[in-house]
């Protein structure tokens, strides 16, 4: 995602107008070596791919987690994926605080979103993510279980 | 199995259980999802540009107290290496 999205100048602009990034290595005993992938033809990696490696996680300025998606994502997925947590955002928050139906908006709007997706993963996602507002503090240490703790069908 | 053997038998298993505990080191499966597309959008910027031009932050908490100052959100990307050098 770094060499690709990251680095595409839309995808910048949005994240710097609008949020703001931070990141966490989830496995930092993992190394890598420094140039691994230099001076090979490399394009996006497909969407979805290394769902337990990389997640992305939108959330309110209070850390409550609107919309994550796992696996890399091209800069297409990736502008749809941070609309549709913006988007939800502002349906949801109203000034600083969440408005009265916060959580019934949330729900349907995955819902909805879940129900629209022909990928198994995202659908996947979308559901669970209906199931309750979480913050970002409780969001961390179950990730992978939260998202993919249960067989995926295609 | 006379008490010889089994004391024998005893440290073999616990460090066969070791090895291949500590060889686990994600013990998650893989989601069976195969990737969506092939082809996907965008195209590669050279090393040096890597992530250059988004800010960001490597703690969390400083994020979101920047977020409510400029009323703003929140991401945060979880990853597997930093984001300075290789990795996912």
């Amino acid at each position: 995602m770094r060499t690709v999205t990251f680095s595409d100048a839309s995808v910048a602009k949005l994240l710097n107008d609008s949020f703001v990034c931070a990141w966490i290595n989830k496995r930092p005993r993992q190394k890598f070596t420094d140039g691994l992938y230099a001076g090979k033809p490399l394009k996006a990696l497909a969407n979805g791919t290394a769902p337990d490696n990389v997640t992305s996680v939108f959330a309110a300025w209070d850390g409550t987690v609107i919309h994550a998606m796992s696996g890399s994502l091209d800069v297409d997925a990736f502008k749809e994926t941070l609309t549709f947590a913006r988007d939800l955002h502002d349906k949801v928050y109203e000034g600083v605080g969440r408005k009265p139906d916060a959580e019934k908006i949330y729900a349907e709007a995955h819902c909805k979103a879940a129900n629209n997706s022909t990928d198994c993963l995202v659908r996947k996602i979308h559901f669970r993510l209906a199931k309750e507002l979480r913050s970002i503090r409780e969001w961390y240490p179950t990730i992978f279980e939260m998202l993919f703790g249960d067989d995926c069908h295609d | 199995m006379n008490l010889r053997r089994l004391a024998q038998f005893i440290p073999f298993v616990l460090l066969t259980g070791i090895a291949i505990s500590s060889a686990q080191e994600d013990p998650h499966p893989l989601c069976a999802c195969k990737p969506r597309e092939v082809g996907a959008s965008g195209s590669r910027v050279d090393w040096d540009g890597y992530a250059k031009s988004i800010r960001w932050h490597y703690s969390i908490d400083e994020a979101m107290k920047i977020a409510r100052a400029e009323g703003k959100m929140v991401f945060w990307q979880q990853i597997v290496g930093d984001l300075d050098k290789e990795g996912c």
